[in-house]
């Protein structure tokens, strides 16, 4: 019995390496004839971050930050990543079929990964190894590592190419 | 730029979760048109040990043992790719060929994967020292913090794997 890869999850943050990723994931996609379900986890902000923010925003501020700015942000990294995928899936025949939804939730990134694997039954995870955090080549990315260590799944870790890259979130 | 998949590099300590891997290494060789080199590395002698064992007769003894542990391993990995592809006789022609080397695991994964020019390396995530099912198996944690390349890393799925030829 082979396994089947029909539904594949790439998980980005927006770094440089995730978008790298995405090209192994439309790739994997387009050979194994596997939908893309592309998601990407907004970070709560932390109780200490909370804390201090109240400190300086009265209730109406904060509750305009927390409602009305985080919807803004989603809804611009939902864009953004819309624009990407055209961008990038301009030249396959059928670029809106590959890819299934665009994701964007919020939660703490591991967590919400795996769950949302389960969730959207995902046979395989494809992630960069290192996201924003980048302190060492060496060392992995602590998202991956976290998804990697709880996770029953496969995953397709994909690190930093050693040249320059052609691709990037950032000109979007 | 769409990075292509050509040749996989599929490390194994004939574990079942690395035969279990083997099936994703072939499922991924079929659809990216790929070959797969097959890596078993056998793990010396610690110093200590060799300075123990280090008497010229040993010497002797110890490279005969290790060579036929080695062509027995090459033997069993033959025989593995067989019983799993016994249905798909056709996908045998994938496997370029059987390594099996001595050393550190982690470092002659990396170095194969480098010489042999391997464009993805597929392997288990535990591999015979499981011991919790939360954590990344030592040899692919080792792998993973130096690569450069992409590395698929397959778990042993919850429920029961009929894998026929694991126990030759």
């Amino acid at each position: 019995m082979i396994p089947k890869i029909q539904k594949i999850l790439y998980a980005t943050d927006l770094s440089p390496n995730s978008a790298y990723v995405f090209r192994y994931a439309v790739n994997s996609a387009n050979k194994h004839n596997a939908k893309l379900i592309i998601l990407y986890v907004l970070e709560e902000l932390s109780v200490t971050a909370h804390a201090m923010l109240s400190h300086y925003l009265n209730a109406e501020q904060m509750k305009r930050l927390t409602q009305e700015v985080r919807s803004s942000v989603l809804e611009r990294i939902e864009k953004r990543l819309k624009v990407f995928c055209e961008k990038e899936l301009k030249d396959q025949p059928e670029p809106a079929e590959r890819v299934e939804s665009i994701v964007v939730a919020e939660g703490f990134p591991p967590e919400v990964i795996l769950s949302k694997a389960d969730e959207l039954n995902c046979e395989i995870i494809i992630m960069g190894s290192h996201g924003k955090g980048i302190i060492q080549n060496t060392f992995l990315g602590s998202t991956s590592r976290r998804v990697l260590r709880r996770t029953r799944k496969p995953v397709f870790i994909i690190p930093l190419p050693k040249g320059e890259m052609d691709i990037t979130f950032h000109d979007i | 730029m769409i990075p292509k998949i050509q040749k996989i590099l599929y490390p194994t300590d004939l574990s079942l979760n690395s035969d279990y891997a083997f099936r994703y290494a072939i499922n991924s060789a079929k659809q990216h048109d790929a070959n797969i080199i097959i890596l078993y590395v056998l793990e010396g002698l610690s110093d200590s040990m060799l300075a123990m064992l280090s008497s010229d007769l040993v010497g002797v003894q110890r490279k005969k043992t290790s060579e036929e542990a080695m062509a027995q391993i090459k033997d069993r990995l033959k025989l593995f790719c067989e019983k799993e592809l016994i249905n798909d006789p056709d996908c045998l022609k994938r496997v370029e060929s059987i390594e099996v080397l001595e050393g550190y695991p982690a470092e002659v994964i990396l170095r194969e994967a480098e010489k042999l020019n391997c464009d993805v390396i597929v392997m288990g995530s535990h591999g015979k020292g499981i011991i919790s099912q939360t954590f990344l198996g030592s040899v692919t944690k080792r792998v993973l913090r130096r690569t450069r390349k992409p590395v698929f890393i397959i778990p042993l799925p919850k429920k029961e794997t009929d894998i026929p030829g694991h126990n030759i």
